[in-house]
């Protein structure tokens, strides 16, 4: 039986271990995995898909602002295809959406 | 596009370039990190121990549900759900390493594990950019670990000191850096990509998981958007 209770520096070095596995394990076991075609195709989505996989939840959270800031910020983006003026007006439709009590 | 044909390498040009395109992402850190700090002082940790925390384990969302978590009397059971709320929040990390082997496989494997101990949201940002742009320097998300891992450091001391300064993130569209980083990320991303429909895919996953297990979403949005790209492109 384990008969002393863990104390807070035992918490932070068992998160901070986890935390580290998990940052080399998928480096590590892509060197194990044979990269066919279309596993290629699922690294390529790879990225893209984590990043619209975090905004989407996020940003539907925020209510009808965040959803319209977000979805105007990828507008601007796509049509301008510069980050400031993309990221200016995500937060300017934010601002008055919220100032609005939306 | 002959990107992967070339070989990966680290220049001194990237390493600064790296750093710059960590700018964006500055106003997000600082917030959250003072937040961080004035929780972790909030939850009776000491000063060490909130600066030795952001330190070895450097994962923002996860630090926080541990703080939330945080008790005067740890228990081993209690010990084991911050363990597995940590890997559930961080298992993108696993994601996002395995996107970097394509790429810097060639490199020096003692670099490359050491410098994946800095893995962030930011700095996979700011290198798969580069890489989707065709570029091969792995200096570019070398060099934005550095102000990335000093900053979160140094404003979580700053935090647990200056206590809540920053008490409603949410009131000033804090809340929002995130997301609409990410969708000026995204967007030339998927602009780019054969088709779109892995995407819509991995939003659907992302939204449903999120009511169902909240520290999934990324990881299950990412995985469905991966092999949906794997599969549909069979035909």
């Amino acid at each position: 039986m384990i008969d002393t209770a863990p104390g807070p520096w035992s918490v932070i070095f068992a998160t901070a271990l986890v935390t580290f596995l998990l940052r080399v394990s998928g480096y590590w076991l892509m060197a194990r995995v044979p990269v066919t075609p279309r596993v290629k195709r699922a690294l390529d989505a790879l990225p893209a898909s984590l990043f619209i996989s975090t905004v989407a939840p996020i940003a539907l959270k925020a209510g009808v602002a965040g959803v319209a800031a977000t979805l105007a910020a990828a507008a601007v983006m796509f049509l301008a295809k510069r980050e400031m003026p993309a990221l200016a007006t995500g937060f300017a439709v934010a601002a008055a959406l919220r100032a609005l009590g939306l | 596009m002959t990107n992967e044909d070339r070989k990966p390498h680290i220049s001194p040009a990237g390493l600064r370039a790296g750093m710059v395109e960590t700018w964006p992402f500055t106003l997000g850190l600082f917030v959250f990190a003072m937040a961080l700090g004035a929780v972790a002082n909030q939850k009776g940790l000491t000063f060490l121990q909130a600066v030795g925390q952001s330190a070895l384990v450097y994962a923002g969302a996860s630090q926080m549900l541990t703080l939330q978590m945080w008790t005067d009397h740890w228990t081993w059971g209690a010990l084991a759900a911050a363990v597995g709320v940590t890997a559930a929040i961080n298992s993108r990390l696993l994601l996002m390493g395995a996107t970097l082997r394509p790429w810097i496989g060639g490199l020096d494997p003692r670099l490359v594990y050491t410098s994946l101990f800095f893995l962030t949201d930011a700095s996979f940002a700011i290198g798969a950019r580069h890489h989707a742009n065709g570029g091969r320097d792995y200096g570019v998300p070398l060099g934005a670990h550095i102000p990335l891992y000093l900053g979160w450091v140094g404003v979580t001391a700053l935090g647990y000191l200056g206590g809540a300064l920053i008490a409603h993130p949410e009131r000033y569209g804090v809340d929002l850096v995130l997301p609409l980083l990410f969708t000026t990320m995204f967007t030339p991303m998927a602009r780019r990509a054969p088709r779109w429909s892995p995407f819509a895919i991995a939003a659907l996953v992302a939204i449903i998981v999120a009511q169902i297990a909240p520290g999934w979403f990324i990881v299950a949005g990412g995985l469905s958007g991966a092999l949906s790209a794997a599969l549909l492109d069979e035909a």
